[in-house]
């Protein structure tokens, strides 16, 4: 039976700014979940960290960076931007994600859940859905491990399709820098990590 | 799956509305006048796409014991967005040069770095464009490649274009290449090549 389309609505989000969406809810399915917890037992001692999921871009950035920013790049804020990966405040619809970082190794690994609102083909996964998904992670690990914010480049092969609601986990890491570039790579597999859906590489800019 | 009266109702979205920006409506109506000739033509858009094509799709390459009731019934991803909040957008597609030009406009909601379109956004947008102009000249299609060079970040809720160009068919694949300037054409904000390829009719996907 065809659901209802949903339509993504301008929304009073002063209870979703403070809110962090990289939690487990009930559209999480019990893979999901259960990599979730795998990955929260390897945050026990400090290795790895869970990035909170904010709703504002402005959240996951530093202060002094963000003025960096707007002094290398002036524009003009608009007042009701939202960051592209909350595109639905309900739960299970679009990206349900959760991006832990190791440090040491630079580099995040991605739990990811695709939602209806995100079909390219019939009951498959947009390849910008997953392109956005591979350069969120590809920009935390960049952030995190570089202090680096703009994508330069990105190449992806996509493998395989990815069924809408199935779980996909992303690994992405630094692999090299030169001069204010950063190189990474990046895999998205399945849970099991048997099957491979896309590989990407990147090269990041570190601000001046 | 949507019977043929739900689809006569089914709202176009490659259509103005009150959110499109003056840069936007100036540009569609220009493209408008060059349909006047047949030589180009606008392409509908729609949230749910029950076309023959796609159809086809679903018969044929979608493996049944995928698809259960468990299976998420979902809407085309560009189109999930109430009026410009998202992505506003009108593709004009011309046979005979085998291009393809979108018309984007994207909204407060597809924001990456603050003031700036996210480049999953700006990838999605590249996806779609170059996806039909492959789409167009050998049916149903799957992303393979796309090499993307982000050259300047595109404010958020500018209008920009993109030329979307077939450059070269191999059997089954598709070689397409695209570029996103500015209204005015003096900003190039990325370059990208792609490669599409066409589902092998004997096979389903895994």
């Amino acid at each position: 039976m065809p659901s209802q389309p949903v339509t993504v609505s301008s929304s009073n989000h002063l209870q979703s700014d403070i809110k962090d969406y990289s939690l487990p809810n009930a559209s999480w399915s019990p893979v999901m979940v259960g990599l979730y917890n795998e990955f929260m037992e390897k945050t026990v001692d400090g290795s790895w960290t869970r990035l909170p999921g904010c709703w504002r871009s402005v959240q996951f950035l530093k202060e002094k960076d963000l003025a960096r920013i707007a002094k290398a790049v002036p524009v003009q804020m608009i007042e009701d931007a939202r960051l592209f990966l909350r595109i639905a405040e309900m739960e299970r619809l679009g990206f349900e994600y959760v991006i832990f970082h190791n440090d040491s190794e630079k580099k995040c690994v991605c739990l990811f859940q695709p939602g209806p609102l995100l079909e390219g083909l019939p009951g498959i996964v947009h390849g910008g859905a997953l392109g956005t998904m591979i350069d969120t992670t590809l920009f935390m690990t960049a952030y995190n491990s570089a202090n680096a914010v703009f994508t330069g480049t990105m190449t992806i092969t996509f493998k395989s399709p990815v069924i809408l609601g199935s779980v996909v986990r992303l690994e992405a890491k630094v692999t090299g820098a030169e001069g204010r570039k950063v190189f990474l790579f990046c895999e998205a597999q399945s849970s099991d990590r048997t099957t491979l859906f896309a590989e990407a590489s990147a090269i990041f800019f570190q601000m001046k | 799956r949507l019977f043929s009266s739900e689809k006569l109702t089914q709202r176009d979205h490659s259509l103005p509305n009150p959110s499109w920006s003056k840069d936007l409506r100036l540009l569609f109506d220009q493209f408008m006048k060059k349909c006047e000739d047949s030589s180009w033509k606008r392409l509908p858009s729609y949230k749910c796409e029950s076309s023959q094509r796609v159809q086809d799709f679903k018969t044929h390459f979608l493996d049944p014991k995928f698809m259960n009731e468990q299976t998420v019934h979902g809407q085309l991803f560009t189109r999930s967005f109430e009026d410009g909040l998202g992505f506003e957008y009108a593709m004009f597609c011309n046979d005979a040069e085998k291009r393809i030009v979108c018309l984007f406009q994207g909204g407060p909601y597809l924001q990456g770095v603050p003031g700036f379109l996210h480049g999953g956004a700006i990838a999605t947008i590249i996806d779609a464009t170059t996806g039909m102009t492959a789409l167009l000249a050998g049916g149903i299609v799957m992303t393979a490649n796309l090499n993307i060079n982000f050259k300047r970040p595109i404010p958020l809720c500018s209008t920009v274009v993109l030329n979307s160009q077939l450059d070269k068919v191999e059997g089954r694949k598709f070689f397409v290449s695209c570029n996103i300037h500015s209204v005015d054409g003096k900003t190039l904000y990325s370059e990208t090549t792609g490669l599409f390829i066409k589902l092998d009719p004997d096979k389903r996907l895994k």
